[in-house]
């Protein structure tokens, strides 16, 4: 993973709305996810990348508003209270579709389930 | 050794060849096996990596066969309101190293239509070739093997209580071992991918192949092309790649972007037809054990003709994860609970829209706007698999809804269905198609042997020709008919071939 500001983005989010889920996996769980999600949507391609600078934009700039700093580097529980306010809202909603797909799939690859049955 | 490789590499760059393919896919692959086996020069270009599955399939975590299967990693969303996950392989074998080898005839309606439009199908000839490809690759219905597949049971089930017409799949997977994992690279070694029929095939044939080789652009004059520009992914070098003829064959959504790109069709890529999924989860008050067993095993065709199909899918947690995008932590954990109670179930729907191809750059963005018939046609087929799954004893079923609404009879899920707005619908895409569709026309992007408009020595030979969608996987199809064109195209430039099912049409 690149260490842009876009990738720190998506990685704070994944942390935010995988950490509740921690215990299913472990902390290193959603650690890769947030890795695994910042390098698939990198490989998507410039339109994705497109798509996602600007709903970082806009996601930044409510929060400096709101919190007085970027997304990434606000405070984790502000930030956590923040987002979930925000993420039902059109243009949130998908930012977090697009962010959680592929971090569920690692995530769900990780996560404690039984399936030897 | 790498440097021999490379070098290798480099020589067949340089050198071209009698006959250049782009593309590794279904039609790709068919063309290169066709054309090896006619005795002439051919050089398949693929874009992806050579993946090289081992002895028994392929193997590691679904995470990272997706990130080095699939194009994008699997982010290749369909633009639009509901944005569409669509999924499309990238590697040495295109498609089929990722999908489920299903291996259906084209339908006969399907057929009667293009005939209509001036397709010059000859059924029985058509027929026979399909009987040819079948038995060279082995198509056939899986065992169903007691204790396993459940889940493909029970759909079974629920649509013989309603009375519906249901039928096994057939499917290139001779020897399933049931891994379930059809989606990310066959992990049994069992699925006839390309990358282990067809291309071997043509290898031994004595064609070449090059992969982490981009294309470009065609360089052209006259109505002829000359060379095509490629990238070298291993070297970030570019080469003019000299050949006879050329073969495009990099899919429905790549092949026209390139032929725009390279100012040979204004109107390819202009139209473009999808196959939609809407998934359903559906829980039983049985353990279903659903990662046991393989998929596809049975497929509910009552309303096959109005486009709409039910089958069981790939139950794994990777691959429920699409579905859980939009969960709330609450579902998740319910899932989690219920996992071996739980089954993944598809609802496949044929639109009436078509959507377009647009070019950003050197990068292929598909653009889908549902319209109201589509919505209709979804919530049919949605309404047609709560029937199923509930007359099978589910307890409850999550719909393909993006806010997570579960149901518990087909009552409930025909209100919710009926509440649900354009952008609550979670859909996925794997099947792309007619981007530059034959035809009889002057504004058909190719003619009926895959001729590109305009073009002396350019045939396009994949999913993008099909004159439309076809309301089923569209592999066979898209074999029959590029081992029909390459077997005409081989006679045209020399080599040896079978009686062609388009004869009409010469």
């Amino acid at each position: 993973m690149r260490k842009t500001h876009v990738n720190r983005t998506v990685a704070r989010l994944v942390e935010v709305e995988l950490r509740p889920l921690m215990d299913l996996a472990d902390e290193r769980a959603v650690r890769d996810a947030g890795r695994y999600a910042a390098t698939s949507l990198e490989l998507g391609g410039p339109h994705i990348q497109v798509a996602l600078k600007l709903a970082v934009l806009g996601l930044d700039t409510l929060t400096v508003l709101r919190l007085g700093s970027p997304f990434s580097k606000a405070r984790r529980e502000p930030a956590t209270a923040w987002w979930n306010t925000l993420r039902g809202y059109p243009g949130f909603a998908q930012l977090r579709q697009l962010v959680r797909t592929p971090a569920m799939l690692l995530f769900s690859e990780r996560i404690h389930i039984d399936r030897r049955a | 050794m790498i440097a021999e490789r490379d070098e290798a590499r480099e020589a067949a760059l340089t050198r071209g060849a009698d006959v250049v393919i782009v593309g590794s896919g279904a039609g790709g692959s068919t063309m290169f096996k066709e054309l090896t086996a006619a005795g002439l020069d051919v050089l398949l270009l693929e874009e992806g990596e050579e993946q090289i599955p081992g002895p028994t399939g392929y193997g590691g975590p679904i995470s990272e066969l997706t990130a080095a299967l699939y194009r994008g990693a699997g982010v290749t969303p369909i633009f639009g309101l509901p944005p569409i996950a669509f999924a499309e392989g990238r590697a040495l074998g295109g498609t089929t190293e990722i999908n489920g080898g299903l291996f259906w005839r084209t339908p006969e309606w399907i057929l009667d239509d293009w005939r209509s439009q001036g397709i010059p199908l000859q059924s029985d000839r058509y027929d026979d070739l399909f009987t040819e490809l079948e038995t060279g690759l082995r198509v056939g219905y899986p065992a169903l093997v007691p204790g396993m597949d459940r889940d493909s049971e029970l759909l079974h089930e629920g649509a013989e209580h309603l009375g519906w017409n249901v039928v096994r799949a057939p499917r290139l997977i001779p020897g399933c071992m049931s891994r379930n994992q059809c989606g990310s690279g066959c992990a049994s070694g069992a699925k006839q991918s390309m990358s282990v029929s067809y291309i071997p095939m043509g290898k031994l044939a004595g064609g070449r192949v090059v992969t982490e080789a981009r294309a470009l652009r065609v360089e052209h004059d006259g109505g002829v092309a000359r060379t095509l520009l490629v990238e070298d992914g291993a070297t970030g070098a570019r080469r003019s790649v000299p050949f006879r003829h050329l073969v495009v064959a990099g899919g429905a959504v790549q092949t026209p972007v390139l032929l725009r790109r390279s100012r040979m069709s204004a109107r390819a890529g202009k139209r473009i037809g999808f196959h939609l999924n809407a998934k359903f989860l559906a829980v039983f008050p049985e353990d279903v054990n659903a990662q046991n067993g393989t998929m596809f095993n049975w497929q509910i065709q009552e309303y096959m003709k109005q486009g709409r199909i039910i089958m069981g899918t790939n139950y794994r947690p990777e691959y429920v994860s699409l579905a859980a995008s939009t969960w709330t932590d609450g579902a998740y954990r319910e899932w989690v609970g219920d996992y071996s109670r739980a089954a993944l179930y598809t609802s496949q729907v044929r639109p009436q829209t078509y959507g377009t191809v647009m070019a950003m750059g050197d990068t292929a963005v598909p653009v889908l706007q549902l319209r109201r018939p589509d919505l209709h046609l979804l919530e049919l087929g949605a309404r047609e698999t709560l029937q199923a799954l509930f007359a099978a004893g589910a307890t409850s079923v999550a719909l393909p809804h993006a806010q997570h609404v579960v149901v518990t009879s087909p009552e409930e899920g025909r209100e919710a269905l009926a509440a649900m707005k354009t952008r609550d619908w979670s859909l996925s895409s794997v099947h792309a198609m007619a981007s530059c569709s034959m035809g009889t026309g002057e504004d058909a992007v190719v003619d009926v042997r895959g001729r590109l408009s305009g073009f002396s020595n350019v045939t396009v030979a994949d999913a993008s020709i099909l004159p439309s969608t076809i309301g089923e996987s569209p592999q066979g199809t898209i074999m029959a008919i590029v081992t029909d064109i390459a077997r005409d195209l081989a006679e045209r430039l020399g080599g040896r071939v079978a009686a062609p099912v388009l004869a009409a049409a010469r």
